[in-house]
């Protein structure tokens, strides 16, 4: 069987073939995508868990699966609390939405691949990194900059690639139980199993949900919203004698989550104080897809690969006498053709596009405003060709130029060029290059969820789908240095920015409780992030990462001219130290990270505490610490984990905004025109502890 | 007071406890057999990161292990472990009951 799953697994890299720059699998990336991992000795003991790869062309930040076992990971959002690259934070503090920035950019801007297929867009992005359980994951590779042309222009900070258990783990059985001390409980199954030298199958299951829900900071808004989510899916892999190989799944969710005023009801709402406001939310989802990988040269240089996607979700979604109900049906397809002539010189062509039909029916109905656009349907499509060409100098030097042309509807032909570097004068030190441009198209409300969660109006293009495009240059240097109890000792410094040629606007400081939209138009918008990364071993079985980023976002506001972009912290720096004992039998996790401060909304400047005293004088928020600590026992197929989030209990203070109720300083009338539960920057909870098991049974 | 009598008692039985415990924990000691570490290096079908996954998954939890290295270009698992818990034949079986080959250099 482990010829077999060489085989399969051999097969992957090829399949997964669209570009050098595609993100490689975990399965074959640990060797093949690392030049210095198939000489070393596996050490037991050593755990590598987040890495820069040091033979990919983009700078990439790997989480493997020891990664995410560091923390409760219980979905994809919590698995960057690791990274500094990337910040996790709420849309809200009302719908539990978790959203991400990278680049200081909302993480609207960064490609999300299921296996190097585009997913989490349009409507499935508000709640997506909910729907990705941790324990179903493999591994994580996070890319700064512009990756392969072949996947899309949709790319503009980076890329997210997520690798799933595969059908060749040799392990027909994975349970995991987790509860916290909130009562958030999670249970995931996962069962491999291979029929034969050709087929081979995963099944995945997941159930999470709280049982009871609670107001720690007594506001009269639930912390954390009531939730329910059960999400299943099955891939399976058919690898042929001739190397065809046949990727195909099928993925079903739905997730139920009451948020805000307990004993909220959205059909006895009314716009009075007195009615408890809240938000419930259905969504369901439904993926399938199909990859065709075709060697047509015996040695497999020449190969075609095809790939379809098609994704139905349904958001239907209330807040206080507001409604959202909406469903988008899109499809994705590509083809591709590869032909790696000699060890210097590979070209791709791919001919691809996506399709997103959506359908909504949007009435927005608070205090000041009453919008009712009613039912409506839009279209999108877009189609292109593209090209990638590698050229590699030994392994020294290596080069890919990309260039996509796509027809958008009602936009009109735009060409995506793309260009990556990379050189190792050293064998100790890799420098990397990155440049070009991506589009998007902007879904303003979908993208900004919160602002359904706040009193406000909106103005302005809240219903128009612009093209937003933008540049985004950098790089990275990165020293491998003699010292350490492994070769994984490392220095790197990276610069990246992003440069907005067009980009929908969100704007809070426009008008009095009121959210503007508009486009850009030639004003400017950009981010400038600079990080620094340092990683070793400092002896067997101690592993130290620092990591710090520093991010300068401006964006040039109606009125207000070029200001700080409101709520995005300045910096942030991570430090985590990892032990295991012998043979990995008790693993120790400590990490501790401090959040930068952030320019606050020009309304919240004169907020105060319940002490009376400004909550944001100086205009920005408070830098705040956050601690993590977990404990793993290991033994034979069984791993028990206790850990502990935010160890410090830092909470965000009035994170719900606006005028309170009458004898209640507390509490916020949320039928007001001023009521805002969009303004998060900090923890909603306060400690949390949590009990996990985890069993495997290999083959 | 009561807990200062108490206290005063216990503290006039340590020295006692003590006297009588260490000879008894020296013979302990003597009579201990002294942990023989051998180390013993397989030639193993590995293939791949899979592999290597599931023979350190396993394998570090057999009886009397106490290090493993593996190295997968040269397909060589090295154990280390208690002579007076296992050997290399337990230990040659349990990696063959995970579907590998299994021999010494030698035996190749």
């Amino acid at each position: 069987m482990a010829a077999i799953a060489l085989a399969n697994v051999t097969g992957a890299a090829a399949f997964d073939m669209g570009s050098a720059l595609t993100q490689t699998p975990d399965t074959t990336g640990i060797y093949d995508g690392r030049a210095d991992s198939l000489d070393a000795t596996v050490f037991v003991g050593r755990q590598n868990g987040n890495y820069l790869s040091r033979g990919k062309e983009l700078r990439t930040e790997v989480i493997s699966s020891a990664g995410l076992k560091k923390m409760a990971c219980c979905n994809l959002a919590e698995s960057f609390e690791n990274s500094a690259s990337v910040t996790v934070g709420y849309s809200d503090a009302v719908t539990g939405a978790r959203q991400i920035r990278l680049l200081g950019l909302s993480g609207i801007y960064t490609q999300m691949l299921d296996e190097n297929r585009p997913s989490m867009r349009g409507l499935a992005a508000p709640f997506g990194l909910s729907y990705v359980p941790g324990q179903w994951l493999e591994s994580i590779q996070v890319s700064k900059g512009l990756s392969s042309v072949n996947n899309g222009a949709e790319s503009i900070t980076g890329q997210i690639n997520m690798e799933y258990r595969k059908p060749t783990d040799e392990k027909p059985l994975f349970l995991n139980a987790s509860v916290m001390n909130d009562t958030k409980t999670d249970f995931n199954v996962a069962s491999s199993l291979q029929m034969g030298e050709k087929w081979s199958t995963v099944l995945l299951g997941h159930v999470s949900g709280n049982f009871r829900t609670f107001d720690h900071n007594h506001d009269g808004f639930m912390d954390d919203p009531e939730m329910f989510q059960v999400n299943v899916a099955n891939r399976w892999l058919y690898y042929g004698p001739t190397g065809v190989q046949v990727r195909f799944g099928l993925r079903a969710l739905q997730d139920m989550r009451k948020g805000g005023q307990s004993g909220y009801d959205y059909k006895k709402y009314t716009l009075a104080s007195t009615s408890p406001w809240g938000s419930d939310i259905i969504n369901r989802q439904l993926n399938t897809y199909v990859k065709v990988g075709v060697p047509i040269s015996e040695d497999n240089a020449k190969n075609i690969a095809f790939v379809a996607d098609y994704t139905l979700t349904d958001m239907n979604l209330r807040a206080g006498a507001s409604k959202y109900l909406a469903t988008q049906n899109s499809g994705f397809f590509n083809v591709l053709f590869q032909d790696e002539i000699n060890d210097s010189h590979k070209f791709t062509l791919a001919l691809g596009g996506t399709a997103d039909w959506f359908a909504e029916d949007f009435m927005r109905k608070v205090a000041a405003q009453k919008l009712e656009p009613g039912k409506k349907s839009d279209a999108f499509y877009n189609a292109g060709i593209s090209g990638e060409y590698t050229f590699h100098a030994g392994d020294k030097f290596s080069s890919i130029v990309g260039l996509r042309g796509d027809w958008f509807n009602g936009e009109g032909f735009k060409a995506v060029p793309r260009l990556t570097l990379k050189y190792s004068p050293l064998e100790q030190i890799v420098l990397r290059a990155n440049g070009g441009r991506g589009l998007r198209r902007a879904l303003p409300v979908i993208d900004n969820i919160g602002v359904l969660s706040t009193g406000k109006s909106f103005t302005g293009a809240y219903s128009e789908h612009l093209l937003e495009d933008a540049w985004t240059f950098g790089g990275n240097a990165t020293f491998y240095l003699p010292f350490g109890a492994s070769d994984d000792t490392y220095l790197s410094f990276d610069y990246f920015g992003t440069r907005f040629a067009e980009q929908m606007v969100v704007d809070y400081e426009h008008g009095l409780n009121a959210i503007d939209f508009y486009a850009l138009g030639g004003k400017r918008s950009f981010s400038d992030n600079y990080q620094i990364d340092f990683n070793v071993e400092a002896f067997r079985r101690f592993t130290v990462s620092a990591t710090f980023r520093y991010t300068d976002a401006k964006v040039e506001l109606e009125g207000r001219g070029l200001v700080e972009r409101p709520m995005t912290s300045r910096y942030k720096g991570v430090l985590n130290l990892q032990y295991a004992t012998n043979l990995n039998k008790w693993i120790f996790d400590f990490t501790a990270s401090v959040n930068g401060k952030a320019r606050v909304y020009e309304f919240m400047k004169d907020l105060r505490g319940d002490d009376g005293k400004l909550l944001y004088a100086d205009g920005y928020t408070p830098a705040y610490p956050l601690l993590y600590l977990q404990v793993t026992k290991r033994f034979k197929g069984v791993d028990l984990y206790l850990g502990a989030e935010n160890l410090t209990n830092f909470r965000q203070k009035n994170v719900v905004i606006g005028t309170s109720v009458d004898g209640m300083s507390s509490h916020v009338d949320a039928s007001r025109p001023d009521f805002d539960a969009s303004a998060v920057w900090g923890p909603i909870m306060g400690t949390k502890f949590y009990l996990g098991v985890r069993f495997t049974l290999w083959k | 007071m009561g807990k200062l009598i108490y206290a005063a008692v216990v503290a006039a039985m340590l020295p006692l406890s003590m006297t009588v415990a260490e000879p008894v924990m020296a013979n302990v000691m003597e009579a201990a057999p002294k942990k023989e570490l051998k180390t013993v290096v397989f030639n193993v079908g590995l293939h791949c990161q899979n592999c290597v996954k599931k023979v350190q998954e396993n394998i570090s939890f057999e009886k009397g292990v106490k290090s493993l290295d593996i190295n997968l270009e040269k397909k060589t698992v090295t154990i280390t472990y208690d002579a007076a818990k296992t050997d290399e034949a337990t230990l040659k079986k349990a990696i063959e009951k995970l579907g590998y080959t299994c021999g010494k250099p030698e035996e190749k």
